[in-house]
């Protein structure tokens, strides 16, 4: 009742949305840095100083700008085969982020269709899906995927296939719960009682109110597509070598640790934070559009 | 509390809806919970009838059997619901469907969750229109806004392009009752349609319902707990009491001379505007037993008890 007079002044709609969002720090600290990731993804050619692939064998292990022999032109250095890190780490941003784009987009599709279907039909369909993705999630992630990559043969596109193969359980379970809670509701009774089909509710009653959910799950999940990426790029289960994803380079630079730590320091600070990034932004995302949380 | 009690009234011409002998039960882990135990009822074009009962009678339950929308659980027993001719108690999906919007339609109870909070207001009246009446976009949108000028909601065009959560309960109320109108259904299930609002807002409710009924000539099915509602609205009502049809007659009749204990003991327990002295009698406990086990010597034997009702 105290909501119903709160309700009845004239609200404007999107612009409290985008107010909320606004204060929160989590969605706005996570947002920067997934913007300056995407920035420097997006632009890498331009921000380049170099040749990702350029090799200089006369400027091998030239160290970052903090240190006083430091070269001109190589702000965070260069590795064994004397190639500008900058340029690697810029470059590697753009496959990280596409990966995680493409490979949540993927898992998400897959996961919601099924988890709609389980969370709305119930009944047979909800046993097989709802089994079936227990079974998956028996499995090691880690070592599905690299079973996975291993099959498919290495490349960016088994990457992706591997994790929206593994990561489609996290929407399906989520969204299953998510759409049998809205199923309840009144206003679902309502579009019945109009002649809506069941298609017709899912599509347009359900799916609308399961979607500032989807859109957590989402950034939640590009954190970890992030994270797998590098790990499979570690164990040289994604592009070829020479290609620069940060995976590779920490893989590179753990041979040279001694002589040049920031080999692998740098793209670990990558990886981190942007995972932290997308990690803050989800959970804000999540308290800021949550009728619950939300006061 | 013999047979004589169960008077129902025939209306003249031929009832749009027919409730006969209609069992419900609800299946539990061990046994089957009966709901409705024989409930029949007629009303007839442009008829509002009201349906009064207090909780757990299975007033709703009935107006969710009518519009198909009773809980899974929820097994019909026996009995039909014949609308407009044919018997819509077992339909498939499809005709069910194409039954709803143009033929039933719905009042809810709860203004406040019955509209989907992702959606504006204009789309979910277009929706109804188009999916009906095959209206384009253009000639959905302008019913529409007639429509809410039907319903007296002030500057339609703005709340066309509004959510839900905009608007004030008795504003969502008024869009409900807009979307039930919509496409000119025959009958109309109004499930306890003001209880959810503030007193000050339900006189203007109840009144825009009389009116749009007035317009437009559906029959309404009114279930409510509130005798003083009834007695506004209903031409004819029927008293409900654990699933089983204690009286019904015109209102008039019903509430100037009830007949059996139940019902005067209802009509005690409303405020009356026409007698403002007297006070309010608690229905009595005693009479509440009775009936109990009236109801449950049914389950026993219904044949039996169908048999002394006539």
């Amino acid at each position: 009742m105290a909501e119903a007079a709160r309700l009845s002044g004239p609200i404007r709609g999107r612009g409290s949305t985008v107010g909320r969002l606004l204060a929160n720090r989590r969605v706005v600290l996570g947002g920067a840095v997934l913007l300056f990731f995407a920035l420097a993804a997006v632009f890498a050619p331009l921000i380049a100083p170099h040749d990702p692939v350029e090799q200089d064998l006369l400027l091998q292990y030239v160290p970052p700008f903090w240190s006083d022999k430091a070269e001109a032109g190589f702000l965070f250095g260069t590795d064994n085969l004397g190639r500008d890190i900058l340029s690697r780490l810029v470059y590697g941003a753009q496959i990280a982020l596409f990966v995680a784009v493409t490979a949540a987009a993927a898992a998400g599709l897959l996961g919601t269709v099924l988890g709609l279907l389980a969370g709305y039909l119930g009944g047979w369909v909800d046993t097989v899906i709802s089994r079936l993705v227990e079974v998956w999630m028996a499995f090691p992630a880690v070592l599905l995927s690299i079973v996975l990559v291993a099959v498919m043969g290495t490349g960016l596109h088994s990457v992706i296939i591997a994790i929206a193969v593994i990561d489609w359980t996290r929407f399906c379970r989520v969204v299953r719960a998510e759409t049998m809670a809205q199923k309840q509701q009144d206003y679902v009774a309502s579009a019945v009682t109009v002649g809506l089909g069941r298609m017709g509710i899912l599509w347009r009653e359900i799916l609308p109110n399961v979607l500032p959910l989807l859109l957590v799950l989402f950034t939640l999940e590009m954190g970890i597509a992030v994270i797998v990426e590098a790990i499979l790029s570690y164990v040289n289960l994604s592009l070829a070598s020479d290609f620069p994803t940060w995976g590779t380079m920490i893989a590179d630079g753990r041979k040279y640790v001694n002589q040049a730590p920031w080999l692998m320091i740098l793209p670990i600070v990558c990886v981190i934070a942007l995972v932290l990034a997308l990690n803050a932004l989800g959970d804000g995302l999540k308290d800021a559009l949550d009728p619950v949380m939300r006061k | 509390m013999s047979g004589a009690q169960f008077t129902s009234a025939k209306p003249p011409d031929g009832p749009i809806l027919s409730v006969r002998s209609l069992h419900l039960a609800i299946a539990g882990r061990r046994r089957q919970t009966p709901i409705l135990r024989g409930v029949s009822l007629d009303i007839a074009p442009g008829e509002v009838h009201g349906l009064v009962g207090e909780s757990g009678a299975g007033k709703t339950m009935i107006g969710k059997v009518i519009l198909g929308i009773q809980p899974s659980g929820a097994r019909i027993a026996g009995g039909s619901v014949v609308f407009d001719g044919r018997d819509i108690t077992h339909l498939p999906e499809r005709e069910r469907r194409r039954l709803m919007g143009r033929g039933l339609g719905l009042i809810p109870q709860d203004p406040m969750t019955s509209l989907n909070p992702a959606s504006r207001i204009g789309g979910q009246i277009a929706d109804v229109l188009r999916l009906h009446l095959g209206m384009d976009r253009a000639a959905a949108r302008a019913r529409a806004l007639d429509l809410l000028n039907d319903v007296h909601i002030r500057e339609p065009e703005r709340v066309l392009r509004q959510y839900p959560h905009e608007l004030s309960g008795g504003m969502r109320q008024r869009v409900l009752i807009a979307i039930a109108f919509a496409c000119r259904p025959k009958l109309i299930v109004a499930d306890e349609p003001t209880t959810a609002l503030d007193v000050t807002v339900q006189r203007q409710v109840l009144a825009l319902i009389k009116e749009m009924q007035a317009q437009e000539g559906a029959s309404i099915l009114f279930v409510t707990h509130d005798l003083g509602v009834v007695a506004k609205v209903c031409d004819r009502v029927t008293v409900l009491h654990a699933g089983r049809v204690l009286e019904a007659g015109d209102t008039r009749r019903i509430v100037e001379a009830p007949q059996h204990d139940y019902t005067k003991a209802l009509m005690a327990a409303t405020p009356r505007h026409d007698r403002p002295g007297d006070l309010l009698q608690p229905v009595p406990e005693a009479l509440t037993a009775r009936l109990n086990e009236e109801a449950l010597a049914y389950d026993a034997a219904p044949d039996a008890m169908q048999a002394g009702h006539g």
